[in-house]
């Protein structure tokens, strides 16, 4: 199944390892759209559907607590799953990704497993399992 | 809480480089500023510093030579050598610093809440001269590679 997702993120090299992580999952028919901060997210999701979202929570202008609560205001974005990948580590701070409606957390640093467990919670099994045969991608799994 | 933050700092800064850049490396913290400035000083470095508020406020400063944060993007943006452009080099940095700060306040205290800003590049030499750093508590951890040493500061007060 391919499945199109939105990486929220004000770090291009982050952005980049996510995308990288992602494929190396298994999600390899997976199509990518990137966003600086909550705000471009917000215009991006209005114009096409997409699977999940990814999003940082410390950005500029707004960050991912906010970006979650701007898609819980709205009829059809609130149905799209929203992943937080974040440095926050405190346990109040994990605790209000969820109330606000995150349907998970990892933790930075992250390894493929982690972003691969939430992942598969949220969308199921991906079709090609373990590690991606393209040489840039190659994790340990 | 100096011994603490000391602790958190060197398992955050070995679990960081070692999970999301693949790098081995041995840490020591030095007290003595002779064991800084090899780390610290001289051309062809990058800096970046992370301001932080909460139970402590204060800020994290990491210093990488140029050739060691060469190899930290390509492996971080799985990129070759000619494709890194100062841009991807100062974002790698500033997000080696950033999952740095917030992995060592989860270690410190998992229940307090830290505030961390945005990380910014700045230049050591004049930082180091700018006021107030001296009245701060500062930790210094040493990190050593097979091509240079890192170094990363924590100046802060309660």
């Amino acid at each position: 199944m391919s499945y199109k997702m939105l990486i929220v993120d004000d770090s291009l090299p982050m952005r980049a390892i996510i995308i990288r992580t992602i494929k190396a999952s298994g999600f390899t028919d997976t199509q990518f759209l990137e966003a600086g901060n909550g705000n471009e997210a917000l215009q991006m999701l209005g114009d096409e559907w997409l699977d999940l979202v990814i999003t940082d929570y410390n950005m500029p202008d707004m960050n991912g607590i906010a970006l979650i609560q701007e898609m819980k205001k709205d009829e059809i974005l609130k149905a799209i799953p929203v992943l937080v990948v974040t440095t926050e580590g405190s346990r109040q701070k994990m605790e209000e990704f969820i109330q606000e409606g995150a349907a998970g957390y990892v933790k930075k640093p992250f390894t493929p497993e982690d972003i691969r467990f939430e992942l598969t919670k949220i969308l199921g099994e991906p079709e090609n399992e373990g590690i991606s045969e393209n040489g840039d991608d190659d994790f340990d799994f | 809480m100096k011994e603490s933050l000391k602790t958190a700092m060197t398992t955050s800064i070995s679990e960081v480089l070692e999970t999301m850049f693949f790098m081995t490396i041995e840490t020591s913290a030095v007290s003595e500023s002779a064991g800084m400035a090899d780390c610290t000083t001289g051309e062809n470095r990058f800096t970046s510093k992370i301001d932080f508020s909460g139970p402590l406020s204060g800020c994290f400063v990491l210093t990488v030579p140029k050739k060691i944060l060469l190899g930290m993007t390509e492996m971080f943006m799985g990129m070759e050598a000619e494709e890194v452009m100062e841009t991807h080099l100062s974002g790698t940095i500033s997000e080696a610093i950033n999952m740095i700060a917030g992995n060592t306040f989860s270690k410190l205290d998992d229940q307090a809440v830290f505030h961390l800003e945005i990380p910014e590049l700045i230049d050591m030499d004049a930082f180091v001269k700018e006021a107030g750093h001296s009245e701060k508590d500062n930790i210094f951890i040493r990190v050593e590679t097979p091509s240079g040493c890192l170094g990363l500061q924590a100046f802060y007060s309660l």
